[in-house]
This record gives C-alpha cells, structure tokens and sequence, in this order.
C-alpha cells in the first residue's frame, strides 16, 4: 500500500484522468488521449507540458506512414506520484465516512 | 465538506476512466489470427525436413515472420491507439507464463523433426494447431487483460 500523499499537479481533473490513462498502459497516443478526455490537442498539449516538466510523463514521436503521431508514458516517479495522490483520496473519503 | 466530495469524485472519475481504457483496448479480429500464422510459419521453418526446403527459404521465412510480427503491431498502434506488451495482473501473467510454455513445446517439436528426419506434415499440423490455439488463447487473455485493466491493474 503507497503512502498517501496528496499532489496538487495530479488533482487536477484531466490531469488525473490523464494519469490514471497513461497508468494502464505502457503508453498511449495522444489522439486517443484527446478522444478519451473530450478535449482539444492544444488543452491535452498543456496538460501534458506540465506533467512532463515534473517529470511524471514522457512523449515521444513515431511517424507511421510520414505522419508524425505523440505516444505518452507515465514516468516511474509519475506512477509514484499517482499511486500516492489516489490513496489520498480514499484516506480523506474514509475519514468523512 | 468539499474536500470529501471533490475527492470521491476524483477517485470516481479514476474508476471511470479505468473501464473507458479497458474497453479502449479492443483487440482487431485479425489480430490474434496472425499471430498464429506467424508462430505457423515459424513452425515451417524449424520443422519442414531437410530437402523439402532450402535453407534460404527457411531463412525468408523466418524474415517474413520478423516483418510480418512488426507490422501487425503497428497497426495495433494505430487502431487501438494504447500499447500494452505485458501482463498487467496475476491472471494475465499466468496466462502469458502458459502460452509460453506452448509456445516452447511447438517450436520444440518442429526441431525435433527436422533433427530426427520426420515426415513434412508434423510441422503443418502444428502450425495448423497453434493458429487455432493462438486466436482462442489471444481472445481469453484479452478478456482477462481488460477484467484487470477495470479493477486497476497496470503493467
């Protein structure tokens, strides 16, 4: 069990969707990343951007038939960070309960 | 409190974020197919006898194999958009454990009929066989990946 250590970075709403995506996967492509998460490239870029600046995600681009595609993967320190940020959450709604 | 909304929202939207990646990763019908074609064609390669077949062409085999495996995964790439090489939870690892272990026995058998001369269809029934093995296997290993994928798993 992680110790619970809330994460302001990670609590925020897409951010932690996104997390909580790149955590089931070994990667994902950032157009399923927009298509999961109902958002725009330039949002999802953002939201990525500082996710990587805290070394909780990595991006990489292959290009398949010339066209460049974005694969994202969480970090091992970003796994750490989400795994600590979710039991957070359940110690808080155990305390209310 | 908001502190207790807000965090059993956010612990909700994880679970639901969860089971909208699991049912993401919806292996394509030809996916596992072909795997069985390559392990087939592996077989072939290791198992025809001597004679039946130039060590050249065993060689092209083994090649088409090595492309052919690259190939079908990028096209998973692109359709599913996810990439999971590993098992992600104690029943997906169990079941990689024992395709593997069918994986050794085929390959296995193919040499050893090459090495002790035995007749050229040995390799096409089991390259016949793991196509057969390879689709079952590959949807019931799918089904667990995503099971454990919705419980929180991860690999």
């Amino acid at each position: 069990m992680s110790e619970p250590v809330f994460d302001d970075l990670i609590h925020q709403p897409h951010r932690l969707r996104i997390c909580v995506l790149l955590a089931g996967a070994e990667e994902v492509a950032f157009q399923a990343l927009c298509e999961e998460l109902g958002v725009a490239m330039p949002t999802l870029s953002k939201q990525l951007k500082m996710l990587s600046e805290a070394g909780y995600v990595t991006t990489r681009k292959t290009f398949p038939s010339g066209r460049a595609a974005t694969w994202a993967r969480l970090t091992t320190a970003g796994r750490h960070a989400l795994t600590g940020h979710l039991a957070a959450l359940k110690s808080l709604v155990e305390q209310v309960d | 409190m908001a502190d207790d909304f807000d965090a059993q929202a956010a612990l909700d939207a994880a679970t639901d974020t969860r089971t909208h990646l699991a049912d993401r990763v919806q292996t394509p019908w030809w996916y596992h197919p072909c795997y069985g074609i390559f392990i087939a064609v592996t077989c072939l390669a290791l198992g025809l006898p001597a004679g039946t077949i130039s060590h050249q062409h065993r060689l092209y085999l083994f090649l088409l194999v090595i492309i052919g495996n690259f190939a079908v995964t990028q096209v998973y790439r692109h359709v599913t958009g996810v990439w999971i090489q590993t098992a992600v939870g104690p029943r997906t690892r169990r079941l990689m454990i024992e395709f593997a272990i069918g994986l050794v026995l085929a390959f296995a058998a193919s040499v050893a009929n090459y090495l002790w001369h035995g007749p050229w269809w040995t390799p096409v029934v089991i390259g016949a066989a793991a196509i057969v093995a390879a689709t079952l296997f590959g949807r019931h290993y799918d089904e667990a990946l995503r099971a454990e994928m919705r419980a929180g798993a991860s690999p």
